[in-house]
């Protein structure tokens, strides 16, 4: 980690800034005053559905590629029940969207599981493939039947009924999906440490053999832990939407979010509450670096440049944590 | 040990939600405005200011109001997507900003969703058509330029075939196709204009695809309405001509280029800047064109014969006198059916929701039934 700042500053320095000043600049970007700090959450909420939904499948080996995908058709699926459904109360409504999304995410994690499972099917290519899939799909719902008529040949949808939207807290940007966030966190925490069925699935994942000898379902979990992955993007996706944009568009549904969330899960090492926190710094390094664009005039590649040194540092320096701790083992 | 972690994870949890009470902080005008008549000026772009084209040219308009004296500050921030570009916004908004220039069609909700909450700052959006008691809209007839370049694209094709790249099919990006393929059949009745939509303002490898697509069958002139030079590019590679779009795209194909569209913000930024500077800043529609330097045209190449520049130069004055409108009647659309009659020209507001292409172009919108002529 220092040595990510260490290499950070070195960027800034060769790009002819005080490194100090940028640095203060992006944290009082990302925290310096409340609505800061809200904005970072903002950011936060949709990594945190992607990170939580990876690490899931982390757990037991197997690599969700797909939560870009799954991200978007969530965002899918609740724009078809706030389509389907617009003059129904918020309170059914509301629920009608999440359940969408969850059931449109976790159709998208469930052809990679069957092929997985029936023809062992590489699942780190079929899911990242269908992320393609979905995002076209949806660009062609955007281009077609969905589009807003006021805006002809622009791609986006008409905005959602008020019924669909969630309340954005203190006059922020901030809606309840941070919360449902972090309380996804804590139960799958206690899923994997308290259940038996959070055993399983790390059983599968230490050893395949070991698990259908000790009488374990393993293809089922397999099913399973990529749908509910799915499920979990797909929530995010609705709450990205609903809580944040209020309407599907082109540019606007997610920003990477589940790529990101790759790299989210790997960071956590798997751990849905070491996930919340590095959520939390990666949402805040996206604000924070806006925030040097706008203040020190640097170009998006120098602050792409700076976040990209910074992951590549903290990924290093994992490595070598865990490789320290064999030895001493040893 | 573990213990430990779990304590200090949990702990850290709650104080994230106790905090967020704190966030009352409203994102209103906290910030305290400078001397009477200051100006600090922001620019969110769609695209990298190294483009070449469309949010370059926004830059360069940007780093000429900075040298007003009442200027104080500018500031960007570019490739902004369109789902970012409320939270940049406020940002800009929150640190002081106050004349804020949102520069892409897609920001036109997000920059309203802003100025609600900023009274104080002015928000003007570029290419829109919104306006609130403090957001203004601005773009340029760009159309009469690119009729323009057509003209020499049209004077300049031997197979009769043209091709043209584009963006979005949105009336901006319509009226420049249509204007284009208006300005060659002028020259030449019997040329035929093809179109690609690469749904995308900037994406250079699908502005080439699009181009490279466009030569495939048999287009030997090339035109954009895109943000970068790539297709320029691919008119350079493969020895045919090309005219470009938002800035001088000559350098990047000495061979190929004829002539560029080319938009000149200053006019309008200046004007919006003295504007706020006095106190008699209003929210408008503005519209400007050849007449105030908004649009253009870039010098010719050299294969350019002297009399196609002479027919050129001439249309140029004509529509600068105003005898000489691009879309004035007869127009028909691709299925020949009089959109525009004799004698009529048609009204800003028509112009602005254009929503067919004219009879020549190859193509089609989305929503419209497919037809080929």
């Amino acid at each position: 980690m220092l040595f990510a700042l260490i290499a950070g500053s070195f960027v800034f320095w060769i790009n002819g800034a005080n490194p100090f000043e940028a640095y203060k600049e992006m944290f009082v970007g990302a925290f310096g005053d409340g609505y800061s700090l809200s904005e970072t959450l903002v950011q936060t909420t949709p990594l945190l559905f992607t990170g939580l939904a990876v690490s899931l499948t982390l757990r037991t080996l197997l690599w969700n590629i797909g939560a870009e995908g799954q991200f978007f058709m969530g965002a899918m699926g609740a724009t078809w029940a706030a389509q389907a459904f617009s003059n129904q109360p918020p309170w059914i409504l509301i629920p009608l969207l999440m359940l969408s999304a969850v059931v449109a995410g976790a159709l998208w994690g469930l052809p990679p599981a069957i092929l997985k499972t029936r023809l062992q099917v590489n699942e780190i290519l079929t899911t990242l493939l269908l992320n393609y899939v979905a995002i076209f799909y949806v660009n062609y719902l955007l281009y077609g039947p969905w589009k807003d008529p006021r805006y002809p040949g622009f791609p986006q949808t008409p905005r959602y009924p008020d019924a669909a939207l969630l309340h954005q807290y203190f006059n922020t940007r901030l809606s309840m999906g941070i919360i449902i966030g972090v309380i996804l966190a804590i139960v799958l925490y206690v899923l994997y440490k308290k259940t038996g069925w959070g055993y399983k699935i790390q059983v599968i994942g230490q050893s395949r053999k070991t698990a259908t000898y000790a009488g374990i379902r393993v293809n089922r979990n397999i099913v399973r832990v990529l749908m509910i992955s799915g499920a979990i993007a797909g929530l995010g996706g609705m709450l990205q939407i609903s809580g944040l944009q209020h309407k599907l568009r082109l540019g606007g549904i997610s920003n990477n979010y589940g790529y990101t969330g790759i790299i989210i899960a790997f960071l956590a090492n798997g751990n849905p509450l070491a996930v919340i926190f590095v959520a939390l710094f990666m949402g805040a390094l996206l604000v924070g670096g806006d925030s040097l664009q706008m203040t020190m005039g640097f170009g998006k590649g120098v602050v792409h440049m700076f976040e990209g040194m910074v992951l590549f540092f903290v990924l290093a320096g994992e490595a070598f944590k865990r490789y320290k701790i064999q030895w001493i083992k040893k | 040990m573990k213990n430990n972690l779990k304590k200090f994870i949990i702990s850290s949890i709650t104080g994230i939600f106790l905090l967020i009470p704190l966030m009352q902080v409203q994102a209103g005008d906290m910030a305290a405005p400078g001397k009477p008549g200051d100006i600090k000026a922001a620019f969110v772009l769609v695209g990298p200011v190294g483009d070449g084209g469309w949010s370059y040219m926004h830059n360069e308009g940007r780093k000429a109001l900075g040298k007003l004296p009442y200027v104080k500050k500018t500031a960007f921030i570019e490739s902004v997507p369109e789902g970012e570009s409320e939270r940049v916004i406020m940002e800009f908004a929150r640190k002081g900003f106050n004349l804020i220039f949102t520069t892409s069609y897609g920001y036109a909700d997000p920059t309203l969703n802003v100025a609600r909450r900023f009274p104080n700052a002015v928000f003007q959006h570029c290419s829109g058509f919104l306006t609130s008691e403090n957001m203004g809209n601005y773009f340029g007839r760009v159309h009469d330029a690119m009729y323009l370049a057509g003209m020499a694209a049209g004077a300049m094709t031997e197979s009769n075939i043209l091709g043209i790249v584009a963006a979005h099919p949105i009336p901006e990006v319509i009226r420049n196709v249509n204007a284009w393929a208006l300005g060659a059949q002028a020259v030449n009745p019997d040329v035929k204009v093809h179109v690609v939509w690469t749904n995308s303002w900037f994406d250079p490898p699908r502005e080439r695809e699009g181009a490279e697509s466009l030569v495939a069958i048999g287009a030997d002139v090339l035109g954009q309405d895109q943000d970068s030079p790539a297709v320029q590019q691919v008119a350079q590679r493969k020895g045919l001509y090309s005219t470009g779009y938002n800035s001088d795209m000559t350098k990047f194909a000495p061979k190929a280029h004829l002539v560029s569209a080319v938009w000149d913000w200053s006019p309008i930024l200046n004007s919006l800047a003295k504007d706020l500077h006095e106190g008699t800043w209003e929210p408008e529609s503005i519209w400007w064109g050849l007449k105030e330097g908004v649009v253009g045209l870039s010098p010719f190449g050299k294969m350019v014969p002297e009399d196609v520049i002479a027919k050129i130069e001439a249309k140029k004055q004509e529509i600068l006198d105003g005898k000489f409108a691009v879309f004035g009647g007869e127009i028909h659309d691709q299925s020949g059916n009089i959109v525009i009659p004799t004698g009529v020209t048609p009204t800003d507001d028509e112009l602005l929701s254009q929503y067919y292409l004219v009879k020549g172009i190859v193509g089609s919108l989305p929503g419209g039934e497919v037809r080929y002529h």
